[in-house]
């Protein structure tokens, strides 16, 4: 049977065999000495992060909902003194006689 | 729990790692690291320190342990992190441009020469200079092509591996495997058109 029939074919079985023999020199792997302390530190400051963005958002979210109920109320209870006080306003203010007569 | 590696009773340290042990969750990356990196390596983007990626994956597993239900073996669930990962930051990284014959060291050139030669002879020249041919012509690949050349080709894993390692279902990988070398042997035939001219 025909082997290695295009160029690819042929680079390709030449990098398995280095990658082969780059594998049987790295055997034994070993941990960096505090690599595993730096992760599990990272990742703990990771997670406290995250805890305290949820509290602050789940907290925003309960004190937006005060506030607007806050806004309803008041404006409930001021709405009618406050257009009362509008309407005498503007009654005064542009009687158009009454001005004539102040300026006389 | 013991460090032995044959013995290291991984179900017994997440549950303990899920109750906030740092000492089990730094024994369980002592465990997995030699894994990972094993992983990391060869499919690592240009200027990464491969510590940085082993860091980068654990990191993730950590944010996501809460997700593993157990339906796959642990150690099969952090390969798929680690791949994803690999494939996320070669994502990131821009492509190469173009790759020239000038670009090429002496050794590579020579490899060029060597493997588009049409006999199919034993023929001469260092291995190592052809995995680092491969690498630049690999770097032109899109990530998730590369990445399958890098599993399929490369290590040599069968499809249903892969799959489990990326996801992809085994059309996929087919499709983008053939994608792949119909563009390695494009770049090959130019380098050596290049070389020529």
């Amino acid at each position: 049977m025909k082997k290695n029939t295009t160029a690819l074919d042929r680079l390709m079985d030449r990098a398995r065999e280095a990658s082969e023999i780059t594998q049987s020199n790295q055997e034994e792997i070993a941990v960096p000495l505090g690599f595993a302390t730096r992760v599990v530190a990272l990742a703990a400051i990771g997670n406290a992060r995250d805890s305290i963005m949820a509290l602050i958002e789940r907290r925003a979210w309960r004190a937006l909902a005060m506030a607007g109920g806050i806004a309803a109320v008041a404006v409930v209870v001021n709405l009618q003194p406050v257009t009362e006080a509008i309407e005498d306003d503007l009654m005064t203010a542009h009687d158009p006689v009454a001005t004539l007569f102040d300026l006389s | 729990m013991s460090s032995d590696p044959e013995s290291f009773d991984i179900p017994a340290c997440l549950v303990q790692v899920r109750g906030n042990d740092q000492a089990a969750a730094c024994e369980l990356v002592d465990h997995l690291y030699p894994q990972v990196i094993r992983i990391v390596r060869g499919r690592l983007p240009r200027r990464m320190a491969e510590e940085d990626m082993a860091q980068e994956v654990f990191l993730k597993m950590f944010t996501r342990l809460d997700q593993y239900r157990g339906d796959v073996p642990f150690t099969h669930w952090i390969s798929r992190i680690a791949v994803t990962t690999c494939i996320d930051e070669l994502r990131k990284q821009q492509r190469r441009p173009e790759l020239r014959w000038a670009d090429l060291s002496e050794g590579e050139a020579e490899m060029v020469q060597v493997v588009t030669a049409d006999d199919n002879a034993e023929q001469a020249g260092d291995v190592l200079e052809a995995k680092e041919l491969l690498g630049k012509l690999m770097d032109q690949l899109k990530p998730d092509d590369r990445m399958v050349i890098q599993l399929l080709d490369l290590e040599q894993k069968t499809l249903v591996e892969i799959s489990e390692l990326t996801g992809w279902n085994g059309t996929l990988i087919k499709v983008r495997a053939f994608r792949a070398r119909k563009k390695l042997q494009k770049l090959l035939k130019e380098l050596d058109s290049q070389e020529r001219s």
